[in-house]
């Protein structure tokens, strides 16, 4: 792949990145504005159709990213908003299930790498 | 698979990273984003994380983007479970309203993480966070074990006590011969 094409990848998920936000945040105005939905609602919903997009598109780097970004400014907007209202145990609940993939994850995806044997080299006699 | 999980990897990371703000905010400052949270503790944050990658090169030669890269997701993991699992056991201690069952279960769950990183083998990842979370979780456990009263100060001490030479024998014995 030449840099070129990987310019041109992230300039793409750049763009889908801005335009899927712009998307999530001029819908939920629009809806909360004329009552169809609520704000937070919309968002949720958003975040979770990006989600699932970005995961069915990952062949295509830019547009994955590019969802899967979006998605993660969208949730974390969620939280930073909602976080402090959850009761207790709900916020355990979130914390103990993100700590478990992080185990996972570090598990199967981190191990430490071992050093390559070096063969020793075999002397030939003339 | 290969190619979802490479994919969802830096979004999960960012996300993460992103949680573990939020819920320090929401333990230490008594909330974010319209509270005021000050900037000067995530800066600390991040530069604590920062020095964890950067200050720590042993290899004589730069390293490539993509091990720098590779370095910087093991630190962010590393650094996201040492200071998510305290903040769990301290919400699960304030969930249960201080319950004295909770926060003994918490000390054993915390020693025995702090056990399992210990002998842990080949996985520097898991065996720091496993210890550091621990630690962390065990400084705020014995601080809500305080204010139970003198009879459970004495046991709390006794049990941390007996599980510290514990794991000393079991991990340090072989260095004396």
């Amino acid at each position: 792949m030449s840099s070129k094409d990987v310019i041109l990848k992230f300039i793409f998920g750049i763009v889908i990145f801005l335009f899927s936000l712009a998307l999530v945040y001029f819908t939920a105005n629009y809806a909360s504005e004329n009552s169809y939905l609520d704000y937070w609602l919309t968002l949720v919903l958003f975040a979770a159709a990006y989600l699932i997009f970005g995961m069915l598109v990952a062949g295509i780097f830019a547009i994955s990213f590019g969802f899967l970004f979006s998605a993660d400014v969208v949730i974390l907007h969620l939280l930073v908003a909602n976080f402090g209202q959850w009761p207790d145990s709900t916020k355990a609940l979130a914390v103990f299930g993100i700590l478990v993939l992080l185990y996972i994850i570090a598990y199967f995806k981190f191990p430490d790498t071992l050093p390559v044997p070096i063969a020793a080299p075999t002397q030939t006699q003339a | 698979m290969e190619l979802l999980t490479f994919v969802l990897v830096w979004p999960f990371l960012i996300l993460t990273t992103g949680l573990v703000f939020i819920t320090v905010g929401d333990v230490f400052l008594g909330g974010i984003g319209d509270s005021g949270s000050p900037l000067i503790l995530y800066l600390i944050l991040l530069g604590l994380i920062m020095l964890l990658l950067f200050g720590r090169h042993k290899k004589p030669t730069q390293p490539s983007i993509m091990e720098q890269l590779e370095e910087l997701k093991r630190v962010i993991i590393m650094s996201s479970i040492a200071l998510l699992f305290p903040i769990l056991t301290r919400y699960l201690v304030g969930g249960f309203s201080q319950s004295i069952m909770v926060i003994i279960i918490a000390l054993i769950v915390s020693f025995g993480l702090i056990a399992v990183g210990m002998f842990l083998k080949s996985h520097r990842v898991l065996t720091y966070s496993s210890i550091f979370g621990g630690a962390l979780a065990l400084i705020y456990l014995y601080s809500q074990l305080w204010s139970l009263g003198e009879g459970t100060r004495i046991i709390a001490a006794a049990f941390g006590l007996t599980m510290a030479v514990s794991l000393s024998i079991a991990k340090l014995k072989d260095k004396l011969v």
